[in-house]
């Protein structure tokens, strides 16, 4: 009997030692060409940065004040963009974690800073489409919930028409995790952040549009804002944004200003900005233009400077 | 019994340690070869085995030998270079206990019976070269009574056994029927019926030490016998060495040697029990045509030829007015014969496939502080030793199933390679080689330019062939079996590292050329099979591998 017993031990010790054998045959290892189309899909730093005009390391005292807000709403659109990219960062700093045909899962795994929730990260590829086309979106799961009960924190699409990158989408909607408790620094007043991008070819364009939750002070950040924002080869840029600020004197207190800004690669550029909501909405618009060197060269609503310092609009 | 006052490490002219062990050749078991009916039979009709074993160490109560193994390396080498025992048919047990060696006879048992299906006829040589006490082989701690042991050699399922044993008080294997202590045993030639049966030679009687020599760097009995086995024994001078001339030449020569001995003259005997034609051919010592030659006019007297290592490969007493011809490996030697008042030394080279004729002319007077015999001043022989190699080759695929994932690259590498361990012109070897290139990979956004890196940590065993005819050229064989550890860093650092490792058999073959006694340059190509896991696929490739190397050997054969 006891030999018997030795059979189906000797043939398990081979069968396993056949599946180690194996295994070390196959090897080990994240090698693949496919994944790195699944991780080149994604939204990268160029895609999503926006370029400030030229401006030098140290502020001038009479800097001029479009320049100002174009240069401090570029780097609100950055600060954005950064948190976007930190998300997909982590994403794309390992490979996925299963792989079913055109499809590439990350996770679930723990979500950072928030125990007991996991995150879940899936792309999928339609290589027959031209051009290939990737959808992707990231799920949370709260705690004690299965993928049923996932909720989506960012969906996106992207096609590889090539140039830089290609074009891409991608929404951000946190507000479902947070409500369910999902703490989510940087993002706790944004109900969607909707973002385009195409770098496919000259301009490259990026248009990104914020919606946050209703705010106690309305004066001191808009609701809805949308920029656009284009970047040409030799440097030049463009963006259009709505801004609030107390430009206009008047009982209405803070306005809505909506200022498209253009400059050059030299650093040169103006803003043409018109009262959308406030004191004097729909009657005042003017023309504000900056020098090289940060300085207003032209304001048509004070009159100061000279108009022909102006550049074009690009 | 073996007296291990006789057997110390005090070093004597004559006889240095009494061997309370045991040197015997088992006719039956290993000496497979060189078993030719004297009566014009071809060696190559009698499929010969050997089992050769060797063992410095007799456990307790014995003191280690210092050339047990040396002798069995000796014998193993003489018998299948020039004994018609095939490499295969002979096993070299170095230090193994009784139970490999009855486990290394009961496989030469098996192979013998196959063989015999298949109509052959049989020769088994069991040499054996170590200590003995109380009626047993000392294997280390392990014994293996005589009794038993010749039980088991008569009944092997040999035609012939031929049994040598080297050992203290080894005539005790023979003493229980028809042991002789006598120079030599005659054979019936009117016979002319194939042989079959059993012979046994013991290297001292049953009261009897037997005794090492640190001047000749072994035993007298077995330096004596490979000696004869080599070509000195050939007193017919047919060419071939029959059991009967080379047990005469190595008894009379180790009875002289130890007349005056210490530990006391040692006498060899033999059991004799051979029916048919008892004579056997051990070895031809001119079929190979490659060794040293001494011309009829050569001075008589007894030559020492000197290995490298400063050993006496052989010892040669030349007949005057007749030519001897001995079988040395190929190598370099030193000449020594001694006359009363001076050495006449000198040097020859034996390349591979060559008869060298020994001339008076090259050999010069030298005072008897030359010798050229170092004794214990010798250096430490080692047959199996190391080799070091370095060198770079170039690694590609044949096809590209998945292009950029293996691009071909440039490798440098260090090579440790242990020689004649498992047997002789087998190589067991450990290399290591890196590399790397850079190179890119196209996705569906463009393309993705990477450093690619590959280390491979590796073991292959190969076997060497030295033939006549090539001179330096040493082709070689042998299977591989590589842990590749590859990596893609990809210029973008936002893109994640790539790894992968895997085992990858392949296949060796080249050739060595040998510059000097230490230096050889290599030329060797490897052909890989490789089977890898790409996106949860599995695929396969072969990929091959050009490489040169500057190899240095550590020592070993001269």
């Amino acid at each position: 009997m006891n030999t018997n017993r030795q059979h189906p031990t000797l043939a398990r010790v081979a069968r396993r030692s056949a599946i180690v054998l194996a295994l070390a045959l196959v090897g080990c290892g994240n090698y693949s060409n496919e994944d790195l189309d699944y991780l080149s899909a994604l939204p990268q730093t160029e895609d999503l940065s926006v370029e400030a005009p030229k401006m030098s390391p140290v502020r001038p005292a009479l800097e001029d004040d479009a320049l100002q807000t174009t240069s401090d709403v570029t780097t609100k659109l950055n600060a954005m963009a950064d948190n976007l990219l930190a998300l997909v960062d982590q994403i794309r700093s390992g490979y996925p974690t299963s792989r079913n045909g055109n499809q590439r899962i990350w996770g679930p795994g723990p979500a950072d800073g928030n125990p007991g929730w996991q995150v879940e990260f899936t792309m999928t590829k339609d290589g027959a489409a031209n051009p290939v086309t990737f959808e992707y979106s990231l799920l949370m799961i709260p705690p004690g919930m299965g993928i049923d009960g996932a909720l989506t924190v960012l969906t996106g699409t992207f096609q590889a028409t090539g140039g830089a990158h290609g074009v891409g989408q991608l929404s951000l909607t946190p507000a479902a995790a947070r409500d369910a408790g999902a703490v989510l620094p940087g993002l706790e007043k944004l109900m969607t952040l909707t973002i385009g991008y195409d770098t496919q070819d000259w301009p490259r364009t990026l248009t990104m549009e914020v919606v946050s939750i209703p705010t106690v002070d309305p004066t001191m950040d808009a609701r809805q804002a949308m920029y656009t924002y284009q970047r040409a080869q030799n440097g030049d840029g463009a963006m259009s944004f709505t801004f609030l600020k107390d430009a206009i004197p008047g009982p209405m207190g803070v306005d809505t200003l909506s200022i498209t800004s253009h400059w050059q690669g030299s650093g040169a550029g103006r803003a043409d900005i018109a009262v959308t909501a406030g004191d004097g909405a729909g009657l005042i618009s003017w023309t504000d233009c900056w020098a090289p060197d940060e300085t207003t060269a032209y304001n048509s609503r004070t009159g100061a400077g000279d108009a022909t310092a102006c550049i074009p609009l690009l | 019994m073996c007296s291990l006052s006789s057997s110390g490490s005090q070093r004597q002219p004559r006889g240095g340690r009494a061997r309370c062990l045991v040197a015997v050749t088992l006719g039956a078991v290993a000496l497979g070869a060189g078993l030719l009916a004297s009566g014009g039979a071809r060696a190559d009709e009698l499929h010969r085995f050997a089992l050769i074993a060797g063992n410095d160490r007799g456990g307790s109560g014995t003191r280690p030998l210092a050339y047990a193994k040396e002798d069995a390396r000796k014998v193993w080498d003489v018998l299948t270079r020039l004994g018609d025992v095939r490499a295969e048919d002979a096993t070299l047990l170095l230090d193994g206990d009784a139970t490999r060696f009855v486990t290394a006879l009961g496989e030469a048992e098996r192979r013998a019976r196959a063989a015999a299906a298949r109509g052959e006829k049989t020769a088994l040589i069991v040499y054996y070269s170590g200590h003995a006490k109380d009626g047993a082989l000392r294997l280390g701690d392990s014994n293996l009574p005589l009794a038993s042991l010749k039980a088991r050699l008569a009944q092997a399922p040999f035609d012939v056994r031929i049994g040598i044993f080297d050992a203290c008080q080894s005539g005790a294997m023979t003493r229980t029927k028809g042991a002789r202590k006598a120079p030599a045993f005659e054979i019936d030639a009117a016979n002319q019926q194939a042989a079959r049966g059993m012979v046994l030679l013991t290297s001292s009687a049953s009261d009897e030490d037997s005794q090492e020599s640190d001047l000749i760097g072994g035993s007298y009995f077995s330096h004596h016998l490979a000696s004869g086995l080599l070509g000195g024994a050939d007193k017919s001078g047919d060419g071939r060495v029959t059991l009967s001339e080379a047990y005469a030449y190595a008894y009379d020569r180790t009875v002289a040697d130890t007349a005056d001995s210490a530990a006391g003259v040692q006498h060899p005997t033999f059991s004799y029990d051979l029916a048919g034609n008892g004579d056997l051919v051990l070895t031809d010592v001119v079929a190979r045509r490659e060794g040293l030659l001494f011309p009829a006019p050569s001075p008589a007297g007894t030559y020492f030829l000197v290995d490298g290592k400063g050993f006496v490969a052989a010892e040669i007493v030349k007949v005057a007015g007749t030519a001897s011809q001995i079988a040395l490996a190929p190598g370099r030697y030193r000449v020594k014969r001694r006359l009363p008042d001076r050495l006449r030394i000198g040097q020859v080279d034996i390349p591979r496939g060559e008869l060298v004729a020994l001339s008076e002319a090259t050999l010069r007077d030298a005072p008897f502080s030359d010798d050229p015999v170092k004794g214990p001043d010798r250096d430490p022989v080692s047959l199996s030793h190391w080799s070091m190699a370095a060198g770079g080759g170039y690694q590609a695929i044949f096809a590209s199933p998945s292009a950029g994932l293996f691009p071909a690259t440039g490798l440098a590498g260090l090579e440790f390679t242990l020689r004649d361990f498992f047997r002789r012109d087998w190589a067991w070897g450990f290399d290591l080689a890196g590399g790397g290139t850079h190179s890119s990979v196209a996705v569906v956004t463009g393309v993705l330019p990477y450093r690619f890196s590959e280390l491979s940590v590796a073991t292959s065993l190969l076997t060497e062939w030295r033939r006549r005819g090539l001179g330096p050229v040493v082709p070689f064989v042998g299977a591989r079996l590589a842990l590749l550890l590859m990596s893609r860093k990809f210029d973008d650092d936002t893109v994640p590292e790539q790894t992968f490792a895997t085992l990858s058999p392949g296949l060796i073959v080249g050739a060595r050329v040998e510059v000097s006694d230490s230096w050889s340059l290599v030329l060797r190509g490897r052909l890989h099979y490789l089977l890898y896991n790409l996106d949860d696929e599995n695929r396969s490739l072969g990929y091959w591998e050009a490489a040169t190397f500057v190899q240095y050997d550590f020592g070993g054969r001269p």
